[in-house]
């Protein structure tokens, strides 16, 4: 390049530099990022708690369903100093879960006797849950639950009213039991002092809700059950959680329709137990009265009527009160019992025809000897119940009336009837003439003492002949016997003809051995030399040498 | 055919055929003793003779000889006539009752022998020849005589031995009843 001199030529460019690019792309960067932020954080709520313990702000998170949808982002005290305001970010999508009736709870480690919960949260920290049914308005301020729900928001289920004026009582939580599975929970619990019974709010999970219908029974099945009665001892328990805890187990009686689903928040009783649940399908009863002689203890409301063993009522009422013009307290009056005859349990309707059927038929069966008594139903407890039965020989009687009650006949119970006869017995007894008795059996006990004695002396007198026949017997026997052993042994003895004849025999046979030992000790070593020729033994005489020679 | 038949007929007849069994000899003790003994002059005591305890291996009828110092040989040809124990007793009691002066033997079977205080029991270990020209006779005896306080008057061993001349067994047999004859001089001996 050659330099001539020549000034240079200078041009000036108006355009940016190119290092200014990247400032701005930061901006934008940032600013994408601040608008991503922004666009993308959601409503920020406030929640009022009891206290903020395991809060802090900035870590603990909200969470719906294990899924983080909110994170806690200050702890102030509220302005009345009494609970703690939290302030929370919301995710951007749990828009929709703001709900009023959304429900928030603080979760920490809670043991209690329906189970131990939020044990994760000793390693994960405090968190807050939150439940929604996506129903109400919206809403920004919520007030927290101050334990975890029963039943959180939105469980598909029925909510049902339960009522007892028992004694027993419920608390929130405990189980509702379909089969021995668990299907439910007492959700909370109102009393109301007008009506001095206990209401229990109820929730039934989806699908056993269905089950639920008009003709649904709640009975109690807390702990293990126990019932002495007139039928004996039973002992009946249900889950084991309900060993532990309360609980109430539903159902509809065998023998009653299923009836129709019922609608939310139905009231239903809960019985003392599936049997008095069960007595609840016979609503109608024809009602009488019997009139005790004896004693009513043992005998319980409730306690069965049977018609030849077969129940067909309860007792209704022991002495009711209503009775002005029945002195009990007077001497020989009777105790009326109230009982109840079901229609239902003798094929009848229930319901006023059958009740009229019922009256009509006992006033006939009266007439011809139906009687009603006590009997004893457990000799361990003396429970007893009422028996209805004919008795062809009672005498002809018409139904009275006690109150508004007809009046069944009644006959003393079973015990009396014992007693009764005991006592005439006894009379019986006490008329002997008992020292007439007594004077002729002493003599016909010395009679039969002297005629012992007298059998005694027969018996030694037969003895001492028998003994002396034996004596002379035997003697002669005896000499017989030896006479003969005597002629035996001469038979035997040395020089007779028997002995001689055995000595020739034996020796006979000496002499038969002797030959056959040879020929014997010949089989022993070869015993097939009778058939093959044996094979030359050597034959050694005394004074020579071994040689094969045979014989001389 | 018919030849071939016949053939095989004599050839079946001539397995069938057995040699010739050797003949047996039978021998006895006491050919050589007296007929009838000769009753002694002056009778002072009756000994029974019981009978003779003889060792096991000489209770077979065949004639035994010793053979290689401790082996047996019996004879298949050559038998003993009667019980040995027997021929023993009676060529015993023939001799000692030909020989004795004073005594007199009895049988343990004679009906005088119940009832007698004194008696003899007399057990032969050794009766045999052996393979080296040898007769050997041995023994104990016991003269009991239940009139003493202890029952036993006297024990006594004998052995004989005798060398053979001839060969065979009936040169052995002669020479065995020769050694009965001493034996029983020894016993006179003894019990006179």
């Amino acid at each position: 390049m050659a330099n001539n001199g020549e000034p240079a030529d200078i041009k000036h460019v108006k355009s940016i530099s190119k290092i200014w690019l990247v400032p701005f792309i930061a901006v934008c960067m940032g600013g994408w990022m601040f608008y991503h932020q922004w666009s993308n954080q959601g409503p920020l709520i406030s929640i009022v708690f009891e206290n903020a313990s395991g809060l802090e702000a900035g870590k603990t998170k909200i969470k719906m369903h294990n899924v983080d949808v909110g994170e806690v982002k200050s702890i102030e005290l509220t302005e009345d100093l009494q609970k703690v305001l939290v302030t929370a970010r919301m995710s951007a999508n749990s828009e929709g879960l703001l709900r009023e009736n959304t429900e928030f709870w603080s979760v920490n480690p809670r043991i209690s006797l329906n189970g131990i919960s939020g044990l994760n949260t000793l390693v994960s920290g405090t968190y807050i849950n939150m439940s929604t049914n996506l129903e109400g308005r919206s809403s920004r301020d919520f007030v927290a639950v101050s334990a975890p729900p029963i039943t959180p928001s939105g469980t598909p289920g029925l909510h049902v009213t339960l009522n007892s004026n028992a004694e027993f009582a419920f608390k929130e939580g405990d189980p509702v039991i379909y089969k021995g599975l668990k299907v439910g929970e007492f959700e909370s619990i109102y009393f109301n002092f007008d009506e001095r019974v206990v209401y229990y709010n109820t929730f039934i999970q989806a699908p056993y809700h269905k089950l639920i219908t008009t003709n649904t029974k709640f009975w109690n099945t807390s702990g293990v059950e126990m019932d002495i009665g007139a039928n004996g001892f039973k002992v009946k328990s249900s889950s084991i959680e309900t060993l532990i805890t309360n609980g109430v187990a539903f159902g509809v009686p065998e023998g009653m329709p299923q009836g129709e689903r019922v609608n939310e928040r139905s009231y239903f009783s809960i019985h003392e137990s599936y049997e008095s649940a069960a007595e609840e399908r016979y609503k109608e009863s024809a009602k009488f009265v019997i009139l005790v002689d004896d004693t009513v203890r043992g005998l319980r409301i409730g306690a069965p009527v049977e018609y030849r063993g077969i129940k067909v009522g309860k007792v209704l009422e022991i002495n009711p009160p209503n009775g002005k013009q029945h002195k009990w307290l007077d001497s020989g009056v009777a105790i009326p019992v109230v009982i109840g005859i079901q229609p239902g349990r003798v094929e009848q309707t229930d319901d006023a025809a059958g009740i009229e059927f019922i009256n009509q038929q006992i006033k006939i069966w009266v007439e011809n000897g139906f009687r009603a008594s006590l009997q004893t139903g457990n000799l361990l407890t003396g429970a007893l119940f009422v028996n209805l039965e004919q008795y062809p020989n009672a005498p002809v009687a018409q139904m009275e009336q006690f109150q508004q009650y007809s009046v069944i006949p009644s006959i003393s119970n079973e015990f009396s009837q014992i007693t009764e006869k005991v006592s005439a017995i006894l009379d019986n007894i006490n008329d002997m003439d008992l020292v007439q008795m007594s004077s002729a059996a002493n003599q016909m006990m010395a009679d039969i003492s002297a005629s012992a004695n007298s059998m005694n002396t027969t018996a030694d007198d037969f003895a001492e002949t028998l003994k002396e026949m034996d004596e002379q017997q035997v003697s002669v026997k005896l000499a017989a016997a030896l006479s003969g052993i005597a002629e035996l042994t001469r038979g035997f003895s040395s020089g007779s003809k028997t002995n001689n004849e055995i000595n020739d025999t034996l020796e006979t046979l000496q002499h038969r051995l002797r030959e056959l030992q040879p020929l014997l000790l010949e089989l022993n070593q070869a015993p097939n030399s009778l058939i093959f020729d044996k094979s030359p033994k050597p034959y050694l005489q005394p004074g020579s040498q071994p040689n094969t020679q045979q014989g001389n | 055919m018919k030849r071939l038949s016949v053939l095989i007929l004599l050839f079946t007849l001539a397995a069938c055929s057995t040699s010739k069994a050797p003949m047996k000899q039978f021998y006895m003790l006491n050919s050589h003793t007296p007929l009838i003994s000769a009753s002694p002059k002056e009778v002072k005591r009756v000994v029974v003779v019981d009978r003779i305890l003889l060792a096991d291996y000489l209770k077979r009828p065949n004639l035994v000889m010793q053979i290689e110092g401790n082996q047996l040989y019996y004879s298949d040809i050559d038998l003993w006539a009667e019980n040995l124990q027997t021929g023993i007793h009676n060529t015993l009691l023939a001799w000692l009752n030909d020989k004795a002066t004073e005594t007199r033997f009895i049988a343990y079977d004679s009906p005088d022998a119940t009832g007698n205080l004194e008696s003899l029991v007399i057990s032969i270990k050794r009766f045999m020849p052996t393979d080296q020209g040898q007769v050997i006779t041995s023994g104990q005896y016991w003269h009991v005589n239940k009139a003493q306080t202890d029952g036993l008057t006297s024990q006594e061993s004998f052995a004989f031995t005798s060398e053979l001349s001839q060969q065979g067994y009936s040169h052995s047999v002669t020479l065995l009843a020769e050694q009965l004859l001493k034996l029983s001089h020894q016993i006179i001996n003894d019990i006179e």
